[in-house]
């Protein structure tokens, strides 16, 4: 390297005014606690005892009482309800390997979490049939209570920065509403669909909708930091989430009809943190249903993204939710991101794996697609939440032009990336898959939709491999 | 006990960590702001002693707030461009430790550049510090070369 470049690196080193160690030690930590406790109020961790899969228990365990016992903790309530109005397939969602039952409010609580939850009847399965569901809860001594158990689904709620503005108005929010989804217009999404409401930071009431006639799992939220536009639901640095589970035709009136525009959180049985993976908000945008059409997304995003409250971060300043722990595996999002995430999840025997796709380009995310997979038929009674990486390397794009941006599938299949398409079709013969062209110099090749997980698509451009998925 | 541990081992990266954000950093981020503001996320997540590798965990960090926070500048610039114009030119100025723009203008080619030449990481284990294949590090890295010997009329 030449060594004037060295020379001026060596000198930029030094820039700076400079403090010591031991200063920036204490300012980190104070940051640290102060973050810590804005977060504790509203945090709420509720994993299950075997929901460890991804996180180190005795250290989190430890550390998770440290910092008990440093801070005083303040107060806030959030309320979480679930009305399900069903035909009874709760229980078998209900059958689940880990937490028995929660028990629910009825149809009509307020979602504070006050009622006495032995009052609901989790057996009422041939009526309609409210599913187990805990409202997140914090005690009067303002401890947080650190559980959350819906059926068999644990969860929490991750993160909260920014939060502490709101805590006052969020403990003075009226509980919570439900109510149908206004949109519910034909039989595919009936009346008796719910939703929950909420109003939040102002007088604009932000709605999480979700469910159908059939079944409705549950929806949870954390505080505040959502804004419906129209359809749209974005979701801010405070992360939410939504996991349902319910009958085909649920899952895909929800996919098709809000779904698209609606973040769907990994529950913690997916990778998030301590994985390699840095799991980010999301911030669903329209119906960017092509991968060749992203990057014209973005123009929409950012008037999405203007269109925040200035109480919101915008979607880049949401990044890392939850900051993976092992960087070295980090996914650099400005070169090569894409996550899918999914989650089967069913009743009985119907399932259905709502995809959502979420494109991280340069600063953004953008919701590209999603769409339901009735070819999943091994559902389980519980969701299976699974995450997919999609590999986009930009190096071995010609430029940005969105006509030869596309994306590629899988956590093994960047090596194909940069190949020729001779050296790609060998190397996947050896590793005993078949291949098929989708995509040559951008001008996209007719093929059928059949799945085949043996085999590869690869898009080339100048015989080279710029995306290759698995389908 | 964690957190003099911690303590010990920050104290320890905290030199190298700050020469890194200096490079890596804009002018107008300031080294230690950096080497703080990452130091507390990675203390909000957990004790440092977690880590596998906290010095490695802490430059990454570096760059991904320093891509943060260019993300946020550049919005607001959009969002203004008289501003954005002024804020330019006292880029520029401020641009002192960039002798003759020798200095690549992407901090992921800074910090590529700082760790492989400067600090002695191979490629291979430079690159997924900076988020990159090796093989992307080491395109990258060509391109510097290259553009810098461009620039210089330096043949190698």
């Amino acid at each position: 390297m030449n060594d004037e470049l060295l020379g001026a690196l060596r000198a930029r080193s030094e820039r700076g005014t400079h403090r010591d160690v031991d200063t920036v030690w204490d300012a980190a930590l104070d940051d640290a606690d102060t973050a810590r406790v804005d977060a504790s109020q509203l945090q709420q961790i509720a994993d299950a005892p075997d929901d460890e899969r991804h996180l180190d228990g005795s250290s989190r365990a430890a550390w998770s009482l440290a910092v008990a016992a440093a801070l005083l903790v303040v107060v806030v309530g959030l309320g979480f309800a679930l009305i399900n109005i069903g035909d009874g397939d709760s229980s078998a969602v209900a059958a689940g390997d880990s937490e028995p039952n929660q028990p629910l409010p009825s149809e009509n609580d307020d979602g504070t979490g006050d009622d006495d939850p032995g009052t609901t009847d989790s057996d009422n399965s041939a009526a309609t049939t409210i599913p187990p569901f805990t409202p997140l809860a914090l005690d009067p001594e303002g401890t947080l209570i650190s559980e959350t158990t819906i059926d068999d689904i644990e969860f929490r709620i991750i993160h909260s920065p920014g939060a502490a503005d709101q805590v006052d108005e969020l403990a003075d929010l009226p509980p919570t509403t439900l109510q149908c989804a206004e949109d519910a217009q034909d039989e595919q999404f009936p009346d008796s669909c719910l939703a929950i409401a909420r109003d939040i930071i102002s007088d604009d009431t932000d709605t999480f909708r979700f469910g159908s006639a059939d079944d409705v799992r549950y929806v949870e939220r954390a505080q505040g930091d959502v804004v419906e536009t129209t359809a749209t639901f974005l979701a801010n640095d405070d992360v939410f989430r939504i996991v349902g589970a319910c009958e085909t035709q649920c899952v895909r009136d929800a996919t098709d009809q809000l779904s698209r525009s609606r973040a769907l959180a990994p529950t913690d049985a997916q990778p998030q943190a301590g994985e390699g993976w840095e799991f980010l908000a999301w911030a669903p945008i329209a119906e960017g249903d092509a991968f060749l059409g992203f990057l014209e997304s973005q123009a929409e995003l950012d008037s999405v993204v203007e269109a925040l409250p200035p109480t919101l971060a915008s979607p880049s300043e949401l990044a890392i939710v939850a900051q993976t722990r092992t960087p070295a595996l980090s996914v650099d999002f400005e070169t090569e991101i894409v996550i899918v995430l999914s989650a089967s999840v069913g009743s009985a025997n119907d399932c259905l794996r709502p995809l959502y796709r979420e494109i991280l380009f340069t600063d953004r995310q953008i919701l590209v697609d999603s769409f339901d997979d009735p070819l999943d038929s091994s559902c389980d009674t519980s969701p299976r939440p699974s995450i997919s990486l999609f590999a986009l390397d930009r190096d071995l794009l010609p430029d940005d032009d969105p006509e030869n941006i596309s994306v590629s599938l899988g956590q093994d299949l960047q090596q194909y990336l940069g190949l020729t398409l001779e050296e790609a079709t060998e190397l996947a013969t050896q590793n005993g898959l078949t291949v098929r062209l989708t995509s040559i110099d951008g001008e996209p090749q007719p093929v059928t939709l059949d799945r085949r997980p043996d085999r590869l698509n690869f898009e080339i451009v100048d015989d080279r491999v710029v995306a290759v998925f698995q389908f | 006990m964690a957190q003099s541990i911690d303590r010990q081992i920050f104290g320890d990266l905290y030199p190298s960590l700050r020469r890194f954000a200096a490079v890596v950093g804009d002018d107008d981020m300031e080294p230690d702001d950096l080497v703080q503001e990452v130091l507390a996320s990675a203390l909000r997540q957990g004790p440092l002693a977690q880590l596998d590798d906290a010095g490695a965990y802490l430059r990454t960090s570096i760059i991904h707030l320093v891509r943060a926070n260019r993300r946020s500048a550049g919005r607001q610039r959009s969002k203004a461009p008289l501003i954005s114009a002024a804020l330019d030119d006292a880029h520029h100025d401020a641009d002192a430790f960039d002798l003759e723009g020798l200095l690549p203008n992407d901090p992921v080619d800074r910090a590529l550049v700082w760790l492989t030449a400067i600090e002695g990481y191979p490629g291979a284990q430079a690159a997924p510090l900076v988020g990159l294949s090796h093989a992307a590090a080491r395109k990258r890295l060509s391109r510097i070369r290259s553009r810098h010997a461009d620039d210089s009329g330096d043949p190698t």
